[in-house]
């Protein structure tokens, strides 16, 4: 099992390095660059200092020399510093995490707590009114926009009823309220930003419970179970739940990156100050550094998701072990 | 011997397929008496394993349902059979009447199963010492409670409360004792194994194990060895015998191989299209076969000694349950076909000691 680990944390560094590689040169191909906007947008500026700010930021070279010498900071857990405001990538990093990580571990345990009882009960009771209901519920969470879904939301609480903000995490008169006033100001803005991220992804994954549920319980073990004299809840609960939980755990392995990575969409719709929208700015003011410095993250916690949803399937179904 | 112990009467079962309905088992009556190893043998389909689940109600509510007669199984009080000329409190209950409560506690507690296939029949994610445990514990705390802190307290002041000697041996004793009593060579390590770490032949000791944890009346093996090779299916065959014995219990020993019945039952069922066709002694259906479908059955056993060049095989094919021919459902492929067979449904009957359904014989 250790050798197993260590082997596949090895392997992620290919991995990582061949996805900042692509990162780079797709952000190289994009047309515009990093110096446009300080120098093509202001008259004053001259092609003089438009070549003396590409030899600063390193612009001048080619772009494997670049990406080498990134590559080479890297190393050193150097992100390097943004070429907007030259403060360092890791800092400003850290400081959209935790708006970022509030927002998607609440939409999370929302998914969680209500996706998986949703998809058991419509499995127990296949066909039943509940199932029917929740199978047009889902196609309706899978169908609608979701950008659409917010912006709807966003008129009729934010505007037609003016009982929830519609952006960012902290009201204008932040620094007048108590503790308690803060705490209700966050929640309110997190509720039009969780529910519409919880909304999908409650779909998504209430079906995929169903779907494992109702493999499980038509499984030989279950009849055993009932044959054994055991009571309903505990066939449901101790001999099918834990084996349909199994492929579940891989779900809950794969949003890890977007737990940290944050959404672009959804954080833009509602400016909200997380990683997404860090992301989405520096794309669009061509901020190579605080690019990278995101991308390569995402792609990390991605990898990382991965490989712990492998050694939690291990644990969970003592079937699979690793060597 | 010789006393019911279960009866059923005109058990039909029926399954929904698109719309469809199959009538798999039809009017089935038959009883199981104390001590003994009934068999039922019948080809692929023809609703010997439907009869099986439906006598514990297990048949799935969403594929189809026991659409009518009556499967009374005589309880004896405090389990204990009374002897001769002792009449203890007996009482017949129509399983199919009881509440899911009262079912709970027949199902693996008094009539037990085993199934087919070992390793798709036990949870695999869960370990053979729980999965044996369990069928204890949930039988046990039917009659009475588990240790609480004030029953210990009650034994320790020298009080009696009612709790049964056996509950006082540890539950992971009691699992080793029945993983021994299967013959299985290294209890400890089977019991904190998982299925997958056995073979066939050990995982089907350990659903043996499981069924008998509880001292069931009566065990219902459907084709327990179908899924295991030559020698294993031996031995298995030979445990339960040997259980049978000694835990005085009676074995449904479902089957297609009319060799497993001829060594390991006293008295055997033949089934056809969802019915019983044919019902009597091993010895007397085997050396006087009646109806013509036992008759070839019989046939198309390979003999020993002998090697011929062909095995001798029932011409036509399993009947589709979803049309059914009119009149005898063997009429198709029975050589002796009648013109009455075409038309009328042969009744079961009184034949020779034995009972048979086929125009020949009334």
């Amino acid at each position: 099992m250790i050798g197993y680990i260590l082997r596949r944390l090895l392997l992620m560094i290919p991995l990582v390095i061949g996805i900042t590689v692509i990162t780079f040169l797709v952000m190289h191909l994009a047309p515009g660059k990093p110096t446009d906007l300080v120098t093509e947008m202001q008259v004053k500026v001259g092609a003089e200092a438009r070549e003396r700010l590409k030899t600063l930021y390193g612009l001048d070279k080619p772009w494997y020399v670049q990406y080498f010498n990134w590559l080479k900071r890297l190393t050193r857990l150097d992100f390097g510093k943004s070429f907007k405001d030259d403060r360092l990538v890791s800092k400003k990093i850290f400081e959209r995490l935790p708006a970022t990580l509030l927002l998607n571990i609440s939409s999370l345990l929302l998914i969680f707590s209500f996706a998986l009882p949703i998809g058991i009960y419509s499995a127990i009771r296949q066909n039943s009114l509940f199932d029917k209901g929740m199978t047009v519920f889902v196609f309706l969470g899978f169908s609608v926009p979701t950008f659409w879904l917010a912006l709807l939301l966003m008129i009729l609480f934010g505007i037609k009823l003016g009982l929830l903000p519609i952006s960012g995490l902290r009201s204008l008169n932040w620094d007048d309220l108590s503790f308690l006033g803060r705490t209700w100001d966050i929640v309110k803005h997190l509720i039009l930003p969780v529910f519409i991220s919880g909304f999908t992804g409650l779909a998504g994954l209430s079906r995929y419970s169903r779907a494992s549920m109702l493999e499980v319980i038509h499984q030989d073990y279950i009849r055993t179970a009932r044959a054994k004299g055991l009571p309903e809840k505990q066939v449901i609960f101790k001999h099918a739940l834990r084996n349909a939980l199994i492929p579940v755990v891989t779900i809950l392995g794969l949003s890890l990156p977007d737990l940290i990575g944050g959404s672009f969409i959804f954080e833009t719709i509602f400016s909200y100050p997380g990683m997404g929208r860090l992301g989405y700015e520096a794309i669009m003011a061509r901020d190579y550094p605080v690019v990278m410095g995101v991308g390569t993250i995402a792609a990390f916690l991605t990898l990382l998701g991965n490989f712990l949803a492998d050694i939690t399937y291990a644990y969970v179904d003592p079937r699979i072990r690793y060597r | 011997m010789d006393e019911k112990i279960l009866e059923i009467r005109n058990l039909s079962v029926e399954y929904y397929r698109r719309k469809r309905v199959i009538p798999a088992v039809r009017n089935v009556s038959l009883e199981i008496n104390e001590n003994e190893t009934l068999g039922i043998v019948g080809e692929s389909g023809c609703g010997k394993s439907t009869l099986a689940l439906a006598i514990l109600r297990l048949i799935n509510l969403n594929e189809g349902k026991i659409t009518s007669g009556e499967i009374l199984f005589r309880e004896t009080d405090n389990g204990k059979r009374p002897s001769a000329g002792e009449a203890g409190i007996t009482e017949n209950k129509d399983i199919l009447k009881l509440s899911e409560e009262e079912l709970e506690k027949i199902r693996g507690g008094k009539i037990a199963m085993v199934f087919q296939d070992p390793f798709t029949s036990l949870n695999p994610v869960i370990r053979i010492g729980e999965q044996i445990a369990e069928v204890i514990r949930i039988h046990q705390l039917s009659i009475i409670h588990p240790p609480s802190p004030l029953l210990r307290f009650a034994k320790q002041s020298g009080r009696d409360c009612g709790g049964r000697a056996n509950y006082q041996l540890p539950i992971k004793e009691k699992v080793i004792q029945i993983l021994k009593q299967v013959m299985i060579a290294e209890p400890e390590r089977v019991y904190n194994s998982y299925p997958h770490q056995l073979s066939g032949g050990m995982q089907q000791r350990v659903m043996i194990g499981m069924a008998i944890s509880t001292r069931p009346k009566i065990i219902i093996a459907d084709e327990p060895t179908t899924a295991l090779d030559v020698t294993t299916q031996k031995e298995i065959l030979e445990l339960l015998k040997f259980l049978r014995k000694e835990l005085s219990m009676s074995i449904v020993l479902i089957t297609h191989n009319f060799g497993i019945i001829c060594e390991y039952t006293d008295r055997v069922i033949v089934m056809y299209a969802g019915e019983i066709i044919e019902e009597g002694e091993v010895k007397k259906i085997f050396s006087l076969p009646l109806h013509p479908y036992t008759q070839a059955l019989i046939r198309s056993l390979p003999k020993k000694g002998e090697k011929p060049s062909r095995l001798s095989a029932i011409p036509g094919q399993v009947p589709d349950m979803l049309s059914l021919p009119p009149g005898c459902k063997f009429n198709p492929r029975c050589e002796k076909r009648m013109n009455i067979c075409l038309s009328n449904e042969p009744k079961l009957l009184l034949v020779n000691q034995r009972k048979v359904s086929c125009f020949l014989y009334n």
